[in-house]
């Protein structure tokens, strides 16, 4: 698809040309690379104003300015809008901390890792280090920002001792700039999955906890026997083994240990492995938390938590609801209120999107959560604070304070409320948005003044801005069986307007094709040029302005672009403007307009269309 | 607590007391007898009539374990522990509770001539993974002799592993007690003298030198008479006593070596020919052995098995003419006695834990029915409230049935089901009784 190459194209210039410089997208990070071509010093000094500022879980700024200054936030609150800024009205809007993802995983290959001097089993793997694999998967993080997330923590899957996970931001940056903490947690799991063949050990769930309890005796001895064989020359060397070295690391670090917990007592496994080791973990849990609770809170280890309520079992029919299990209903019945349960039982919880089939799933799974029982400041902590803390990044993460990350979500409402929309999700300090911009709104009735002595016509557009459908009649009321025709294939691209329609009755016979340039758009004075070529061929021009502001469709049914997201091309603060807004806020606009075209040339610069 | 005018089966020298009573104070059996006196604060239970008779004891069990039973991949896998995978949430667990089982063996598989090591539970229903299991019990390993430790029924993609032969499955388990040895040595040698490498710790052979300090017993699967010797002589060799034979099909044969060597067996009361091994099987075996002077007990190896071990009893009763009450002890003092926890349950005396179970009428009896199942002093099945139980079930199920119909929400397809990947793991040793033949799975 040309659109997709073409981004793919950007994004390599943009790494090209920008990845070395201070002022980066991610302009927090100092880079190495020579510059090639011309630097580029475009000032990252942003200042969002007037927006209500959700700073940390339960503080908020009803009307504050946040700065921004190479990709970290400055400054917070009743603050000065600095003179160098580029200034974002975000009146009605609310910026909330940008979501951390406790748990995402990818599948790694591990047969580089297995080359070196590896464990006997191909199950244990710690010192494998997800960055080393690669961090980058642009479309899962294009749908992690559709729900506000701006960092998660990356683990790699499958194994028993699986190796080290990194948080990384979910920019698109490659690993030099987008890393924020590798080596954050050695993951594990004290089960294998069901059908590994009788051949291989282990082969079953007990073999797995054996093997996992076997090796962190074997590190322990590593670290004794090389210090044993360093201090006597005459004594035989232990074998060499990057696994066993990278284990006793972690462990003497007291690093942190994540372990899977396919069920409740998977969770008290995990708890009942890490006193026998004394090991610093934390559970991946599985949602059926709820069902051991009492004994679960006892653990005092933080759970991450998927929102990945099921569907209903299927009742539709006295037959099929034969074969549901009581316990599947209960679960489905329960499900939502695990995270709630949990918080009140006093379990240290983080969110994840782990479980859902579509990330994209993840805030409407909390926000179920949260209309049962979940505390919306406790969810929030467990997207923001908690995870930022359980991952050792609090320090640059989960809150809009001075010198963290310019990581933050804009909504046109409270973030956990059950109908707002995530606008923008920012991620040190570069912005992305969710919502794709309206380029051109002509939705409504537009009176269509042909040239010389043809009758005018009414054009009504409707539906989405950017697929419209409408009707065309005469301007002139006339008989009660006026005829109207419907348009076809009318659309708005590069910022030009086309249809076509059956011209019968109306002007002329055949189709009739439209098209038009936007000469103003200012509210009441909006105006089309173009030229009308009917069916026969003549050509005539055309005007066109509004018929009347308050026949204006209403905002009602206006569902576009829910996950789409796009980079921003001129410049409008806000994002989705409905066709109201859009006009109203064109005079703010128009405010910074100088900052607009900089960043318009800026944006035409790296398209490579000077 | 007073059970009074009852049965009560005792298992013990009392024997079978009629209009009897038995006190429980605080879990434990405090007296038993004709005129037991109750506290004034006593809760009294009116038998009026029934049996009462120590909690029934499952020296052979796979159920609540969601490990996965067998860790057959290595010859020799001692290491891994069932106790590290005990789901206390198998509903097994209640089916045999109503069966009047209070306690059950659960082991590791027979796939592999040093298995796993085996963990005892009471069945309280209810309780958590670890409240399950029964504190004290010596700890146990499973071992495992013929067709399947030596591949002989595994299919044509498994003939490679050692050993392939009888043969080879006596020299490897006396390669591993040789191994053990020379383990202990070394570490006992670097901690008198802190010289050379420190040794490494290692949980298989730890296992197998606890089982020659005689702190882990062996319950050993086993069918034919040869390898039943063969196992007991290496044994002799390195003065270990065996803590049961399992199956032992054959034991009938060699019950006299059996009996000399302290072996005890617990064994089908008339389950067999499953395999060729097991063709020269007979249902008097039990009381032969018994005649001879072994501790005999019957078990299951299976969990609809195990909801009727009183009957299994009743037929040392049939086939060889074992007195009543000392064929109830086949499957509750006799396998206490063979997992070394006699001292706690296994029988109607004072001193121990109040496990007990009420029938309807006499144990060994088709048509009696488990009324009530008592662990610890405490009722974990009751027949009456099971029934309410059931109610209060289809209560729920409809009112959420009902909230779905009414939610609107799209419903997952017909047939889909949550899957809990610990639920796919088998129930049952899916190698002991062939791969041709259902019976455990």
């Amino acid at each position: 698809m040309p659109g997709c190459l073409r981004r793919m194209c950007l994004a390599l210039v943009v790494c090209a040309g920008w990845g070395g410089l201070a002022e980066a997208a991610n302009a927090e990070v100092v880079g190495t690379r020579p510059v090639e071509g011309l630097r580029e010093n475009t000032p990252e000094v942003h200042a969002l104003v007037g927006g209500r500022i959700v700073v940390s879980p339960g503080r908020v700024i009803e009307k504050g300015t946040l700065v921004i200054r190479g990709g970290r936030i400055a400054a917070v609150g009743e603050v000065e809008t600095p003179a160098d800024a580029r200034v974002w009205d975000l009146t009605g809007k609310t910026i909330t901390p940008g979501l951390i993802d406790a748990l995402t995983e990818v599948d790694v290959d591990a047969s580089s890792v297995r080359k070196g001097a590896a464990h006997w089993s191909d199950q244990v793997t710690p010192q494998l280090d997800v960055v080393d694999a690669g961090i980058r998967d642009s479309a899962a993080n294009k749908k992690l920002r559709s729900q506000g997330i701006a960092a998660r923590l990356l683990a790699p899957s499958g194994r028993i001792l699986k190796g080290g996970s990194a948080v990384v931001l979910t920019n698109d940056q490659d690993a030099n700039t987008a890393v924020v903490s590798r080596n954050v947690a050695q993951h594990l799991r004290l089960t294998v999955s069901p059908g590994r063949g009788r051949s291989s050990y282990p082969s079953s769930p007990m073999g797995a906890v054996a093997l996992a309890r076997q090796t962190l005796l074997d590190a322990d001895w590593y670290q004794l026997a090389w210090q044993a064989s360093a201090a006597d020359a005459s004594l035989p060397q232990p074998e060499r083994n990057d696994a066993l070295a990278a284990v006793a690391e972690h462990v003497a670090e007291q690093g942190l240990f994540i372990c899977d917990a396919s069920n409740e007592l998977f969770a008290l496994r995990a708890d009942r492995f890490a006193r026998e080791f004394s090991l610093n973990i934390a559970i991946r849990g599985s949602g059926h938390e709820y069902k051991r609770l009492e004994a679960i809170a006892a653990c005092n280890r933080a759970i991450i938590l998927p929102v990945d309520f099921p569907k209903p079992p299927n009742v539709a029919t006295t037959e099929a609801a034969l074969s549901v299990d009581l316990d599947d209903l209960l679960h489905w019945e329960m499900a939502p209120e695990n995270p709630g349960r949990l918080v009140k039982a006093g379990v240290t919880i983080a969110l994840s999107s782990h479980g859902l089939d579509d990330a994209g799933g993840f805030l409407a799974g909390v926000r179920r959560a949260v209309t049962r029982g979940l505390a919306a400041d406790a969810a929030l902590a467990a997207m923001t604070t908690t995870p930022a803390a359980v991952l050792g990044v609090a320090d640059k993460l989960g809150t809009l304070e001075t010198h963290k990350l310019a990581s933050f979500i804009v909504t046109d409402g409270d973030l956990l409320a059950a109908k707002t929309r995530v606008l923008e999700t920012w991620v040190a300090g570069e912005r992305f948005e969710v919502e794709p911009e309206v380029e051109l709104d002509l939705r409504g009735s537009w009176t269509v003044k042909p040239e010389g002595d043809r009758p005018s016509l009414v054009i009504t557009l409707e539906g989405k801005p950017t697929a419209l459908k409408g009707t065309v009649r005469p301007a002139e009321a006339g008989d009660e069986d006026e005829p109207t025709a419907k348009l076809v294939r009318a659309g708005v691209r590069n910022r030009q307007f086309s249809c076509a329609f059956a011209g019968k009755g109306l002007i002329g016979d055949g189709v009739v094709r439209l098209t038009a340039v936007v000469i103003a758009e200012e509210e009441e004075d909006a105006e089309l040029e173009g030229q009308l070529t009917l069916g026969d061929g003549q050509q005539l021009a055309f005007t066109a302005t509004r018929l009347d502001a308050d026949e204006q469709p209403a905002e009602a049914g206006d569902e576009e672009g829910k996950e789409g997201e796009g980079r921003r091309r001129h410049g409008k603060p806000g994002g989705h403007l409905s066709a109201r807004s859009c006009r109203s806020h064109r005079a703010a606009e128009a405010a910074s307009s100088s900052a607009l075209s900089q960043r318009h040339d800026l944006d035409v610069g790296r398209q490579g269309h000077p | 607590m007073l059970f009074r005018n009852g049965t009560i089966w005792t298992s013990g020298d009392k024997g079978i007391l009629e209009n009897a009573s038995v006190l429980v104070v605080e879990g434990r059996i405090q007296a038993v007898g004709a005129d037991v006196a109750a506290p004034a604060d006593a809760v009294v239970i009116d038998l009026a009539g029934r049996h009462l008779t120590p909690g029934i004891i499952d020296c052979h069990s796979h159920m609540a374990t969601d490990g996965g039973v067998n860790e057959g991949t290595q010859a020799i896998t001692a290491e891994v522990r069932i106790g590290d995978f005990i789901d206390s949430d198998d509903v097994t667990i209640y089916r045999q509770l109503a069966g009047g089982v209070t306690a059950a063996n659960i082991l590791h598989g027979s796939a592999n001539p040093i298995g796993g090591q085996n963990q005892v539970i009471k069945l309280r229903w209810g309780c958590l993974p670890e409240e399950m299991k029964l504190a004290g019990a010596p700890q146990g390993i499973k071992f495992a002799l013929g067709e399947n430790v030596k591949q002989a029924n595994w299919g044509d993609e498994h003939t490679t592993r050692y050993p392939q032969t009888r043969m080879g499955v006596e020299q490897i388990m006396r390669d591993a007690f040789e191994a053990a040895r020379h383990y202990r040595q070394q570490q006992h040698t670097w901690q008198k003298t802190g010289r050379g490498l420190p040794p490494r710790r290692d949980l298989e052979l730890e296992a197998i030198a606890e089982i020659l300090e005689g702190t882990r017993w062996i319950h050993c699967h086993s069918y034919r008479q040869d390898e039943i010797l063969a196992l007991l002589r290496t044994l002799d060799e390195f003065d270990i006593t065996i803590g049961s034979f399992q199956h032992i099909l054959e034991g009938y044969k060699v019950a006299d070596v059996m009996a000399a060597h302290g072996a005890t067996g617990s064994a089908f009361a008339d389950w067999w020919a499953y395999k060729f091994e097991v063709y020269d099987a007979i249902p008097y075996a039990g009381a032969l052995m018994h005649n001879a002077g072994v501790v005999v007990s019957f078990n299951s190896d299976d969990r609809e098995l195990g909801r009727h071990l009183n009957q299994e009893a009743a037929k040392a009763v049939k086939y060889g003419g074992v007195a009543p009450h000392e064929a109830l002890k086949f499957v509750t003092l006799n396998p206490a006695k063979q997992l070394r926890i006699d001292d706690r349950v296994g029988s109607v005396e004072a001193g121990k834990d109040a496990d007990l179970v009420v029938w309807s009428g006499d144990p060994l009896a088709i048509t009696s029915r488990v009324e009530q199942t008592w662990i610890d002093g405490r009722r974990y099945f009751d027949l009456e409230e099971d029934r309410e139980l059931r109610r209060r079930d289809a209560e729920v199920r409809n009112t959420l049935v009902q909230k779905i119909l009414g939610s609107g929400e799209e419903m997952a397809a017909e047939g889909e089901a949550n899957v809990d990947e610990s639920d796919l793991w088998p129930r049952a040793d899916l190698f002991c009784h062939g791969h041709d033949h259902g019976h455990a799975q």
